[in-house]
């Protein structure tokens, strides 16, 4: 009897039955992208089940150590990726090719796996954040500015150890991921408003000062802040659609295919548009093109209920499991940045970056990490799920 | 207490951040929903509009170009096919693509003809070619991105291509070995290709073998058609090919100089055209109607419908009004007389070059033959020059004493039956000017019998107002005089354009000293074209009617059968330019003269056409011609042309004709060129039309 209830536990229906939903989503766009001939002879839904199946395998391991492990051992791992990312950073290009211009993937030659830590360092640095701000908060219960303020030192040094390397690598799109999951996680660390909200302050000049440099003064930028030229023309082109001197080509194609879609999409094996790449990075606009608005708002809800459960379940584990809750509150945003970021860029109302729509796009990282995250939410249920039964009892 | 309400407020604090938060998310996600609402619902039709939005492309399929028939429906130029690979890129072909078909091509077809050409075509391949086709081998272009510079990767695309084969090392480019070259030389001409235009990729030495593999295996080659193209043809050689003319090559296609023209009257840049003689003036109708295919592609480029939207058809055919076996006869006949004159007094005709003649019909201007024989001195051998009778003008001598009789009776300072007393005329302070010798009393027609200088200058001078000559006083005559005469003759077609079917005539040169003008009337001044003095004694021989004289008879509709002559499309009618004022009764005074020069003794071309059976009648000349020195001027030799002009029969001419024999040295037993030419010229077109005559009788005996 106890032992079937304590089974029950692991059995979070809520989670299991989003995360078949965004699998048979993310399957059935790749699918649909397939069907362009320009795919002929790829089988990238059966590499993606792949991908899936072994983080779920991932997920099921997760399952067996308990919070108080996990988070002991946050340091380690999070250590472990740092290092990664900085073997990536001094790697020579025959194991480290950069691609795009972006030097993200261990890419050795003659392998047909490409690694990018960047995505697993995701879910580190989470881990990591929420040991490091749950045991804070146990060492000084009272919060005072003075402790507040080391708790923001320790946030930021635990960010900016990751992005020192990230940015170095042109990857622009995953050091933002970064630093709005700090942002997401000093906000909720309970610090006073008052340093918070100097902070904004300074970082919203800091950064609305960086774009206006780089749509005043492009050349200036690029001469002395060291941002590349394509990172400039996708500002300016944010800016101004009009801005002729980027490559918008693929971002045209995808709006054309979205909005082509219409009300009720064309259904599988009918699109029209072929957008180079469109299982990664576009693969909502596939979506789109292939359901519809009906389809693609029915994901936008999709990615909404799943922020919702992590909400509700971070506030729940808050009572008891600070640590628990500020997983939840991290993998939180890092979903939120990923899909509004990639659903905004493929909308038109944010700019072009190279980030994944998590779940859905094609990606052995992105899949393999994002399901490690969800393994470390699922233990958190299962351990929330476990909290409310004795607390009832 | 306190203490509690803090630890409460601390507590609460995270919750509402979050709901604050997550508030924030639920606005943006909203944002998201609305916008995907914008650009799927909103203007989704107008996205969807810009996938449907297709684009015609028109392909043009050239066709054979017409063929050129002689009068007798003999074949002058012919197409001969040539087996021709062809290749039509589709839109947006890649240079990747490219690569791939010429490898699959290499397997079919050799770009040269024996080990010669191969080593040949193979020097032709230069380091760029071969760094070209490197690049694009297997992951080699990667690997030379490499090799960039993090500068050398912010470059345009064109730049950096440019870097990138510089990178290219040339130990890498030596690893080539003789089947990429192959390779290398189709893919330079796929290369050439336009998008949507065939462009040949090899057409010189296709071997039916080559032609049969491509066709076999065409559906493996994207673009690659084989097809048959053509060359022209000339059965009969030389044989006044450079009066037919040349179309461009394929390589040159249609001339830059003129390349809006063309490509407004819906050439491709790569058409063959008509660049002179015939070819060019016929052009428009040689060269055919093109197939016209319009392919439908949408946005991703597919081509989802080929419609023929103009069907091809042949150049049509010419029919020639040169009759090319009398054509080649009087090519001999020119070049024997030439041969004769040099040969017999090398020194005295060392200057001598040309033998220019031309037959035509004098009531219809159809040109039966024309020559133009010239000695090349470099190279001593003996040249079809033909159009020479068009643009070289010569001084005629007296062949154009009927046109200035003519105008005398016109002007009304002579009539027939006028006689004037033949005896050197010395004007004081200027030389001596005779006839060949003083002939006495002489009337109209013995003047132009006997060729008087003497009876041309009082009507020349006579129509400048002076009509009291007196031997060794000064004269006076109008200076309008000279223009005056220049008129009368611009209605024979002297001194202005025949009008002839070509793209270029010459008129002549016209002299600017009216005091010239007793020269002028005897034919020692302006300078006319042998087609110029062929038109001259036409309008005589048929009564006064300018005809334009042309090269082509009718123009056919072209029919698949080789050889054969479609429906008749347009005949070309002879054409009156103009009739010259002066009345019948004088004209036929003049042809009686022109009999009399021809026919009765003492004539000036009796001794030769005495007794001839056709009733020949015209017109000789012998015009003082020096020679100068190209550059300095210097004055080399005094030479004579030697002219001749005339038609039979006299009183129902069928064929006139024009001989310009020019420089030939000054000397007594000189060799009577043109006189020569013209004797066996008209004996031949009458023992031709006998030959003819026995044949068609022969036929119907078979029959």
């Amino acid at each position: 009897m106890k032992l079937s209830k304590k089974h029950s536990h692991y059995m979070q229906y809520d989670l299991i039955i989003i995360l078949i939903l965004f699998i048979s989503i993310s399957l059935l766009g790749i699918f649909s992208a397939e069907h362009m001939e320009q795919y002929a002879g790829k089988n990238f839904v059966l590499k993606q089940a792949v991908w899936y199946t072994i983080g779920i395998g991932f997920v099921v391991m997760l399952q067996f150590p308990d919070l108080d492990q996990l988070k002991k051992a946050s340091p380690y791992i999070y250590a472990f990726s740092v290092i990664l990312l900085f073997a990536l950073f001094i790697s020579p290009a025959s194991i480290a090719e950069p691609v795009k211009g972006a030097k993200s993937w261990f890419n050795p030659k003659g392998l047909p796996l490409s690694i990018q830590p960047s995505e697993f360092g995701k879910i580190a640095f989470i881990l990591f954040l929420a040991a490091t701000i749950s045991k804070h908060k146990e060492k000084y219960e009272l919060a005072t500015i003075k402790s507040d303020i080391m708790l923001l030192g320790k946030i930021i040094g635990i960010l900016l150890l990751p992005i020192a390397f990230i940015s170095q690598e042109a990857d622009f799109g995953s050091s933002m991921v970064y630093v709005f999951i700090a942002g997401v996680m000093i906000l909720v660390s309970g610090i006073n408003w008052k340093i918070i909200f100097t902070l904004i302050l300074g970082g919203t000049a800091v950064i609305a000062g960086t774009f206006w440099i780089i749509v005043t003064f492009p050349e200036l930028s690029q001469d002395i802040l060291g941002f590349e030229q394509y990172q400039i023309d996708r500002v300016l082109n944010w800016f101004d659609p009009t801005y002729q001197d980027s490559d918008t080509y693929q971002f045209d194609l995808s709006i054309m295919a979205l909005g082509s879609g219409q009300l009720f999409g064309k259904g599988i094996g009918n699109l029209e548009v072929y957008i180079p790449e469109a299982h990664s990075d576009f693969i909502y606009s596939i979506i789109g093109e292939t359901f519809g608005f009906v389809g693609s708002s029915l994901v936008i809800l999709l990615y909404f209920i799943l922020l919702y459960r992590l909400l509700m379940l971070g506030l729940k584990t808050y009572e008891h499991s600070k640590f628990g809750a500020y997983i939840c509150f991290g993998y939180l945003s890092l979903i939120f940045i990923h899909t509004f970021q990639n659903i905004g860029m493929i909308v038109g109302v944010m700019p072009i970056t190279g980030i994944p729509l998590l779940l859905l796009s094609y990606g052995g990282s992105s899949i393999l990490a994002t399901m490690i995250g969800f393994g470390l939410i699922y233990r958190v249920a299962v351990e929330q799920s476990i909290q409310d039964e004795y607390l009832f009892k | 207490m306190a203490k509690i309400n803090h630890k409460k407020g601390k507590k609460s604090r995270v919750p509402i951040r979050l709901n604050i938060l997550f508030f924030i998310v639920f606005l943006l996600f909203s944002v998201l929903i609305v916008q995907l609402g914008i650009v799927q619902i909103l203007k989704g039709e107008e996205h969807q509009k810009e996938i449907d939005r297709t684009i015609q492309d028109r392909t043009k399929i050239p066709v054979p170009r017409g063929k050129i028939f002689d009068r007798n429906h003999n074949i002058v130029v012919d197409n001969k096919p040539i087996y021709s690979i062809t290749y039509t890129p589709p839109k947006g072909v890649q240079a990747k693509d490219r690569l791939e078909v010429a490898k699959d091509l290499s397997k079919y077809i050799k770009m040269y003809d024996d080990k010669e050409d191969k080593k040949k075509k193979f020097k032709t391949i230069t380091d760029r070619d071969l760094k070209e086709y490197w690049f694009l081998l297997g992951k080699n272009e990667e690997k030379v991105i490499k090799r960039l510079s993090k500068k050398e990767k912010e470059l345009d695309n064109a730049k950096q291509y440019k870097v990138m084969l510089k990178k290219i090392k040339d130990d890498e480019i030596a690893q080539l070995d003789e089947k990429d070259k192959e390779i290398i030389l189709i893919k330079k001409e796929l290369d050439k290709a336009y998008s949507l235009t065939p462009q040949i990729v090899k057409n010189k030495g296709v071997t039916p073998e080559e032609y049969a593999l491509v066709a076999e295996h065409l559906s493996e080659l994207p673009g690659i058609n084989a097809t048959t193209d053509w060359n022209r043809e000339y059965p009969l050689k030389d044989t006044l090919k450079n009066l037919l003319g040349s179309i461009t090559t394929e390589k040159r296609g249609i001339p830059s100089e003129n390349l809006q023209d063309y490509l407004a009257k819906g050439y491709s840049r790569n058409d063959r055209v008509g660049i002179s003689g015939l070819e060019k003036e016929y052009e428009d109708v040689l060269r055919g109607r093109k197939e016209q295919i319009e392919y439908t592609t949408n946005k991703k480029g597919d081509v989802i419908a080929a419609k023929t939207v103009v069907e091809g058809e042949r150049g049509k055919d010419l029919v020639l009004t040169i009759d090319m076996e009398y054509q080649k006869r009087l090519d001999k006949i020119v070049q024997k007389h030439l041969k004769n004159a040099i040969q017999q007094h090398p020194y005295q005709n060392r200057f001598l070059e040309d033998a220019l003649a031309i037959a035509m019909n004098p009531k219809t201007g159809e040109i039966l033959a024309m020559s133009g024989q010239h000695y090349n001195r470099k190279k001593s051998k003996y040249e079809n020059h033909a159009y020479k009778v068009l643009y070289d003008a010569h001084r005629p001598g007296s062949v154009i004493k009927g046109a200035t009789m003519l105008s005398g009776y016109q002007s009304g300072v002579t009539s027939p039956g006028q006689q004037f007393f033949d005896a050197p005329i010395k004007i004081a302070g200027t030389k001596v000017k005779k006839s060949v010798s003083s002939m006495g009393w002489v009337n109209d027609i013995d003047a132009l019998k006997r060729s008087s200088n003497v009876y041309m200058f009082y009507i020349a001078m006579r129509m400048g107002g002076e009509y009291n000559y007196r031997p060794n006083k000064s004269i006076k005559f109008n200076n309008s005089a000279l223009q005056e005469i220049r008129n009368y003759y611009s209605q024979f077609g002297l001194g202005v354009p025949t009008g002839v079917d070509y793209p270029y005539e010459a008129t002549g040169y016209k002299g600017d000293k009216p005091k010239n003008l007793l020269d002028f009337s005897i034919g020692q001044y302006d300078t006319y074209t042998t087609i110029q003095l062929g038109q001259y004694v036409s309008t005589i021989a048929n009564g006064g009617y300018r005809v334009k004289p042309h090269f082509v008879k009718e123009i056919h509709d072209p029919v698949p059968k080789n050889g054969e002559l479609g429906p008749l499309f347009k005949e070309i009618n002879p054409e009156i330019l103009n009739k010259i004022q002066m009345k019948d009764s004088w004209i036929d005074r003049v042809q009686e003269g022109f009999r009399q020069v021809y026919q009765t003794p003492g004539g000036t071309a009796y001794r030769t056409f005495g007794g001839k059976s056709y009733k020949p009648a015209g017109k000789t000349g012998t015009a003082e011609n020096a020679v100068f020195h190209e550059i300095t001027g210097e004055r080399l030799a005094d030479t004579n042309n030697y002219v001749l002009v005339g038609y039979a029969p006299h009183d129902d001419p069928e064929i006139a004709f024009a001989v310009v024999v020019p420089n030939l040295g000054v000397m007594s037993g000189q060799y009577p060129a043109s006189q020569k030419i013209g004797e066996e010229l008209l004996d031949t077109y009458f023992q031709l039309k006998k030959e003819r005559v026995q044949t068609d009788k022969n036929d119907e005996q078979e029959d």
